[in-house]
């Protein structure tokens, strides 16, 4: 039922974004522009094109291609750490990227900090994997204390940088806040999130089955035929490929990865064949409808989308928690 | 004085920002790196020195050059390393930057007057218990400027020579404003001033970056609500603004035209993109007036 009903919610949310600005460029306007482009219509005024070609259309698909991406990541990574409190950042995925891009704002442009970020996420993880593996066995423990600790550690030396940046900081800070709206930078980037995004979901998605015995504890899913190691190793690299490649475009926003999973489990149980997919969408929508709310609720101002997400979200996540445990 | 100093605390409550908290941050980092002045303050500090033994700390750029314009750069004992300017202020030994002076630095300079922005209070909370005059300037406008600039003239022991200086931006001002006030309501370009580019800022009510557009005779281009809001691009495409102030340095007119949608802005269009200095116009300083009759210019021509 959740199925359907994000089936049909999901093209309704596109659409409503796409058809909802400053600019007085409607459903109309936004299905001429999409004719044009598909050599289906007549050529549109260049100002709508723009309006809804350049600057809607990429950051609809960047806020639905982040919230999936941070939704999967979510789940991949509350399964392998079996800990309801983990979100796509937990284990310093965040705190290097930002690193590297406020080195890359510090000593370089703003056109590296998306490759800077990206590379700073990874290297991070990989530290973090590294430290966790006893006797070639990652401990999902050491893992969880190692992230956090490295997390901090690296968050700390942002701030001494930002310190000795002095007047430069704002730069950093705008990008930590996050934004979904698309840079020139950025907007070349978005077909290899969206393809990144995709690739993620599916490999997760052909491990739900070996994601759902690893719930059952590590030695449970032994007997039971899993290969936990290979599946460890192939949900973390996943994880955060996904959660790294987001963050290197839109910088944080938080609480999609850490609330979406947990909705979808409320109401759809934690199956992951059945989490996964519906995780992905809802995030998506959740996000497009999140940045639709920043963009237009006190136009021609914008508020920052994490602000809008965090609003939202949290009162309607606790009601799912306690409406859950009436039942 | 005090009529001016009340008058300024009347302008922008700034309640309704509080709903934005991370807004709220960036406008201060603004405010304070910039050093642009914000909401409600401390009154000014009496004088009770003789200028003979006047040592003088400043905390801000603002507070900075207003002390060299009014004459008394010779009392200064201490800057930020934010004080760029006039070139003297180089000279002078630095206390720390403008969001983290060190309190046992200024102590140990034996200042007897600290002056800086209202966003430095909790310095001066930590400066007055030992003796120490503080002074925090609290300016929103061009008036609020003017009017601090005779506060710290007074407290600074500028006498009549300090006065006639106030005297005469006061003049160059309402000069400016003369001839905004005698020109056409239609000649008044409507005008967006870009404060950041990535993510898009612009200058709202209660800045005197907004306060200078007015005085010289350019109409908002958009209606904005707070200080330093984050806007919609496609909000300044809509607006078709005839003037763009830039007031950051990352950008020309030749990336504003590659920007989407951008080149139908009448002020692309017509080449009417200027980059004004930043530390002119978003410091409550003497250069203020030099960004006023700039901005003027641009509008209305050299006439």
């Amino acid at each position: 039922m959740l199925g359907a009903l994000l089936a049909v919610a999901l093209p309704i949310v596109v659409i409503a974004a796409l058809a909802s600005g400053p600019a007085d460029v409607g459903v109309g306007e936004v299905a001429s522009v999409l004719r044009a482009h598909a050599q289906l219509g007549p050529q549109v005024d260049r100002t709508t094109d723009a309006i809804v070609w350049d600057m809607r259309l990429p950051r609809v698909l960047l806020a639905l291609v982040t919230g999936a991406a941070l939704s999967l990541a979510g789940v991949a990574f509350q399964t392998l750490l079996r800990n309801p409190l983990a979100d796509p950042f937990i284990i310093g995925v965040s705190s290097g990227a930002s690193l590297a891009a406020s080195l890359a704002l510090a000593f370089g442009t703003s056109a590296l900090v998306p490759p800077a970020g990206f590379i700073g996420g990874l290297v991070t993880v990989y530290v973090v994997y590294r430290l966790a593996l006893e006797g070639g066995e990652v401990s999902v423990r050491t893992m969880l204390l190692a992230g956090v600790v490295v997390s901090s550690f690296l968050s700390s030396c942002t701030t001494l940088l930002l310190i000795i940046m002095g007047r430069d900081m704002h730069k950093v800070v705008f990008w930590l806040m996050g934004s979904l709206e698309p840079t020139a930078t950025t907007v070349g980037l978005i077909p290899l999130v969206t393809l990144a995004t995709v690739f993620g979901g599916l490999v997760l998605m052909a491990m739900a089955r070996d994601l759902n015995l690893l719930l059952l504890g590590e030695d449970h899913a032994r007997h039971l035929g899993c290969d936990v190691s290979r599946t460890k190793t192939v949900c973390f690299v996943c994880a955060s490929l996904l959660a790294g490649v987001v963050v290197s475009v839109t910088g944080l926003i938080g609480f999609v990865g850490l609330v979406v999973p947990h909705m979808v489990r409320l109401i759809a149980g934690p199956d992951n064949r059945v989490l996964l997919p519906h995780s992905a969408a809802l995030g998506g929508i959740f996000l497009v409808l999140a940045d639709l709310v920043a963009r237009t609720a006190i136009s021609p101002e914008q508020i920052p989308v994490g602000t809008i997400t965090g609003f939202v979200g949290g009162p309607f996540f606790l009601y799912l928690l306690v409406r859950s445990r009436r039942i | 004085m005090g009529k001016g100093i009340r008058s300024i605390k009347h302008h922008y409550p700034g309640t309704r920002i509080t709903a934005h908290i991370p807004t709220i941050i960036i406008a201060l980092l603004l405010s304070v790196a910039l050093l642009t002045g914000c909401t409600s303050g401390d009154g000014p500090a009496q004088s009770t020195n003789e200028p003979d033994d006047l040592r003088i700390i400043s905390l801000s750029p603002g507070t900075t050059e207003i002390v060299f314009a009014l004459g008394r750069g010779d009392k200064m004992v201490g800057v930020t390393t934010y004080c760029n300017y006039p070139p003297a202020a180089l000279e002078v030994e630095k206390v720390g930057d403008a969001l983290n002076p060190s309190v046992e630095h200024i102590v140990s300079l034996r200042p007897t007057l600290v002056l800086g922005v209202v966003d430095q209070a909790a310095v001066a909370e930590r400066l007055t218990p030992l003796g120490i005059n503080v002074h925090l300037m609290n300016a929103t406008s061009l008036d609020g400027v003017m009017d601090e600039m005779t506060t710290i003239a007074l407290l600074t022991g500028a006498g009549d020579e300090g006065e006639r200086i106030v005297a005469d931006m006061r003049g160059r001002i309402a000069a400016v404003r003369e001839r905004a006030t005698t020109l056409d309501e239609s000649a008044w370009p409507t005008v967006f001033v870009e404060v950041w580019d990535e993510p898009l800022m612009s200058a709202g009510p209660g800045t005197f970056t907004h306060d200078v557009v007015i005085s010289a005779g350019g109409r908002p281009a958009l209606n904005l609500t707070m200080p330093w809001p984050n806007v919609d691009t496609e909000a300044v495409i809509v607006a078709k603004p005839q003037v763009v102030l830039l007031t950051h340095a990352n950008r020309t007119i030749e990336h504003l035209r590659a920007r989407p949608g951008w080149n139908a802005i009448p002020a692309v269009k017509d080449e009417r993109v200027f980059l004004i200095d930043p530390d002119s116009i978003s410091r409550p300083g003497p250069r203020i007036v030099d960004a006023l009759e700039e901005v003027a210019d641009r509008f209305h021509g050299n006439g």
